[in-house]
């Protein structure tokens, strides 16, 4: 059974990704995200005065992991949504494929296409080695945290493209999923307790992403990233099926 | 049963007062539970909400059935439990812990389990193939939803409590450096390293190798790992309260200027710091352990730069970091003023002198001091400004020097701060000839260059004020690209030629007498070379430890002593269009390549089947 969702799977991958590298706009994407990456590396990481090379690299994860969540966004809000747009919804609907095999597929499709784009971005704090101390360690955990963030993001952006009926309500409404889960480490502040560990451990970009934007690689922060990349794809799987009337 | 407008039937579910009631039922909890739960009214509201939902649930049970009515019924049973323990004074304990997580557990997979049935019930359309079918799923839709929430909570729980870390920053003890290993090998007398540690503790496996690779060219050097709680006279006798200490001694000697002790930490953590820059520590232990204190004079009373600076002056004016340099070579400092005999002789007590940027003039009889002091075979470091107020022209002339008129600036190879004209006096000079002075600079060629701040030039003179046998050597040029500013505006105007300078000069005097030691001086003509500003450059460090030590005779083996801390990246002119340019043009280019020929392609493709099409 589970090699048989594994071949559905991978069945859409292979068409999805194949989708997204031959369409014009991915490509967009992602050259204004490598320029807007560069931009922040020379005026906002780098700067105009002399920080030391660890400062330089965690100030690169800070600004990337914007441009990153953008990017993924804009990515995911099509994936689903997109189909009603241009009338293959029905065929989505009618195709024998279980509901989990084509969410899991398209999400597969993008975060491949994302992890892609983190990678170019890795020469940035590549030229920190010319005249700095960093480790590849800690690039490398920044960098697992971008794809994950970025992941997490993403089925955050698929559950809202499978519920809404145009691309842009599933951007804006991915957008606002986000943000609340970004800005949850305020609202723990004003919580009382046990509501604001929980609102804490909510926190995406504060509790979860800093450890590895600092190089710091721990097992409760990559759980929470799959997990909730899990809750949102299951959820966006059983919204395909409820629209099909399973 | 009823008509709807359009005709069609609808199954008598009559969605609206059970969901009105649940939805009241949640409200009255919450207010009594958590916005109201310190009023007196909050157990009436967490109970009239339990309330509302029994009732809800009765109300599905007749109309619905069981499928519908256990959502309702799950969420009051789940809200009692709350109700319950605050009723009973909320006990403490494991049981009361477990208990609300099982009720939060539980609501959990009622609600969307509540929300899921209730919508398929209003969307039910009443015909053959209707029935339970679309409720059951429903229900199993919400209630999967409702335990995926409570595994995923469950599991980042876990995790949490049972956290795996590893710290992956930029981390590397520092290994014996050249200087600690020519130290090393040249001690006299036995000395020991007693490492403080408990058997494995993880900051010991970094220490033991750096140990034990001094240890291999040091003859002299005993090493032992020592746990502090196994040999608790020694650690008394050292004035040792804990692991984590390393305690270097002369064997055999005890008393505090035969010990010499280095904190590192017990735990990793704390000890991460520390070895970052141990060998520096190493070094400078070793050095006054083997050599005794060195001591150096810094002129004064000229308003020279140094370690507290004046009130108004700026904390990268002082000399703090030279100091801190100092005693890692174990060379001591003193004052040497007027009042010191500045003005008579100098001290026989002292290795060199040093000049650091002085701001006011010296008096003639300090000049003449000075002069004969290194016609003696006397040894003096001059950091001089390009001003000319100071005093010591008839000194420099006396060493075969004069300073040219102008501030030194370059068009490109300058640093950039403040990203104003007034960077072009931050130069960068990298012309290293192969005097001992320049010697660690010269081995590390490409990685080193040294900065001046609103430095001058030097050139050599031949009045008749020059010392006999003068021997003047250049051993610093800049680039072809500097030049001096005269009229302080940092751009080169005409008569500024651009052509490369002199920036430190090295002299040597022959001995005045038979057997007597000859006398060496260098000249920077930079007074900010040694502050807080530069010295973090080591081109700039290097320099200057170099120079003290060809002064006092002790030939550099290599100056730095290795350092793992993390360093400043500072900015060159020249390298920053290279990276603006190469980050925000080049990089993106390939991708938008890449769209051009996709969307390149598409319209392609479209005229092709358009073609087809009409064909």
């Amino acid at each position: 059974m589970i090699r048989g969702h594994l071949e559905k799977t991978l069945l859409v991958f292979r068409r999805e990704l194949g989708a997204l590298l031959q369409t014009p706009s991915g490509w967009l994407i992602g050259a204004l995200v490598l320029f807007v990456d560069g931009l922040l590396f020379n005026g906002f990481a780098v700067g105009n005065v002399a920080k030391t090379s660890t400062k330089v690299l965690e100030d690169f994860y800070y600004f990337a992991a914007g441009t990153t969540m953008i990017a993924s966004i804009l990515f995911a809000m099509r994936s689903i949504a997109d189909e009603r747009i241009r009338g293959t919804m029905p065929l989505l609907l009618s195709s024998p494929l279980p509901e989990i095999d084509l969410v899991l597929g398209k999400y597969l499709a993008a975060l491949t296409f994302l992890a892609g784009l983190v990678a170019t971005t890795l020469y940035l704090p590549g030229l920190i080695f010319l005249h700095g101390k960093v480790s590849l360690g800690h690039i490398a955990a920044g960098s697992l945290g971008l794809v994950l963030l970025g992941g997490t993001t993403l089925a955050l952006g698929t559950l809202a493209s499978a519920v809404s009926r145009s691309p842009l309500v599933a951007g804006v409404l991915g957008a606002a999923m986000v943000v609340t889960l970004l800005l949850a480490w305020m609202l723990a502040k004003v919580s009382a307790p046990p509501l604001d560990a929980a609102l804490r451990h909510l926190a995406l970009f504060e509790s979860h992403f800093r450890p590895l934007q600092r190089g710091v690689l721990r097992l409760s922060d990559v759980v929470f990233f799959l997990s909730v990349s899990a809750l949102a794809l299951g959820t966006a799987a059983r919204a395909l099926a409820a629209q099909r009337g399973r | 049963m009823h008509r709807t407008t359009n005709g069609s039937e609808k199954h008598g579910y009559a969605t609206k007062l059970p969901i009105a009631l649940a939805a009241l039922g949640g409200l009255f909890a919450l207010l009594g539970g958590r916005v109201l739960a310190a009023s007196a009214a909050a157990p009436a509201l967490a109970a009239a909400g339990v309330a509302a939902l029994l009732v809800s649930t009765g109300l599905r049970a007749r109309r619905g059935g069981t499928i519908l009515a256990l959502p309702h019924g799950l969420a009051a049973a789940a809200l009692t439990v709350p109700l319950g323990l605050r009723l009973a004074g909320g006990p403490e304990g494991a049981a009361t812990t477990l208990l609300h997580a099982a009720w939060v557990a539980l609501l959990a997979v009622a609600v969307p389990t509540l929300l899921a049935t209730e919508r398929a019930a209003a969307a039910m359309v009443v015909g053959a193939a209707s029935g339970r079918g679309p409720l059951r799923r429903a229900a199993l839709r919400g209630a999967t939803s409702g335990l995926w929430l409570v595994a995923v909570v469950a599991l980042n729980y876990v995790a949490s409590q049972r956290d795996i870390k590893r710290d992956l920053t930029y981390f590397k003890t520092t290994a014996p450096s050249a200087a600690t290993l020519a130290t090393g090998a040249e001690l006299l007398e036995p000395i020991q390293a007693l490492l403080f540690f408990a058997a494995g503790d993880e900051a010991l496996t970094e220490v033991r190798p750096y140990f034990d690779g001094l240890a291999a060219s040091a003859g002299k050097l005993e090493v032992r790992v020592v746990d502090h709680a196994l040999e608790p006279e020694l650690a008394q006798r050292l004035k040792i309260r804990g692991n984590g200490w390393i305690v270097l001694r002369r064997s055999g000697k005890e008393g505090d200027q035969a010990t010499e002790r280095i904190e590192v930490g017990e735990r990793f953590e704390q000890a991460r710091r520390a070895l970052r820059s141990l060998d520096g520590k190493v070094l400078a232990a070793l050095s006054r352990l083997a050599k005794g204190d060195r001591r150096v004079a810094l002129t004064s009373g000229h308003r020279e730069r140094n370690k507290t600076g004046a009130r108004d002056e700026p904390e990268g004016q002082r000399l703090r970091k030279m100091h801190d340099l100092l005693d890692r070579f174990a060379i001591a400092t003193r004052a040497l003023g007027l009042a010191d005999g500045l003005g008579d002789a100098v001290p026989d007590d002292v290795g060199a002198v040093v000049v650091a940027g002085p701001r006011s003039a010296f008096l003639a009889e300090e000049v003449s001091s000075l002069r004969r002091y290194v016609a003696t075979g006397g040894r003096l470091l001059l950091l001089l400004d390009p001003r000319r107020d100071d005093g010591l022209e008839p000194l420099l002339a006396a060493l075969g020097l004069e300073r040219r008129e102008g501030v030194l600036c370059a068009e490109k190879s300058h640093l950039r701060r403040t990203f104003g004209p007034a960077d072009r006096a931050l130069v960068v000079a990298s012309g290293y000839s192969t005097h001992p002075i320049v010697t660690t600079a010269n081995r590390n060629a490409g990685r080193v260059a040294t900065v001046l701040q609103a430095g001058g030039a030097l050139r050599e003179s031949t009045g008749a004020e020059r010392l006999t046998g003068a021997q003047v050597t250049f051993p610093l040029r800049t680039e072809v690209d500097t030049f001096l500013d005269r009229d302080g505006d940092f751009e080169r105007d005409e008569g500024e030629k651009a052509e490369r300078l002199e920036v430190v000069a090295a002299v040597t005097i022959p001995a005045s007498r038979p057997g007597g030691r000859q006398g060496r001086a260098v000249v920077v003509a930079d007074g900010d070379l040694v502050t807080d500003a530069l010295i973090g450059n080591p081109g700039n460090a290097v320099l200057f430890v170099d120079a003290l030590r060809w002064l006092i005779g002790e030939e550099s083996v290599d100056a730095m002593p290795s350092d793992e801390a993390d360093v400043a990246i500072e900015h060159r002119r020249d390298e920053d269009a290279l990276w603006f340019y190469g980050t925000t043009v080049v990089a993106p280019l390939p991708l938008l390549a890449m769209a051009w020929w996709m969307a390149r392609r598409r319209r392609r493709r479209a005229r092709g089947g358009d073609g087809e099409r009409d064909a």
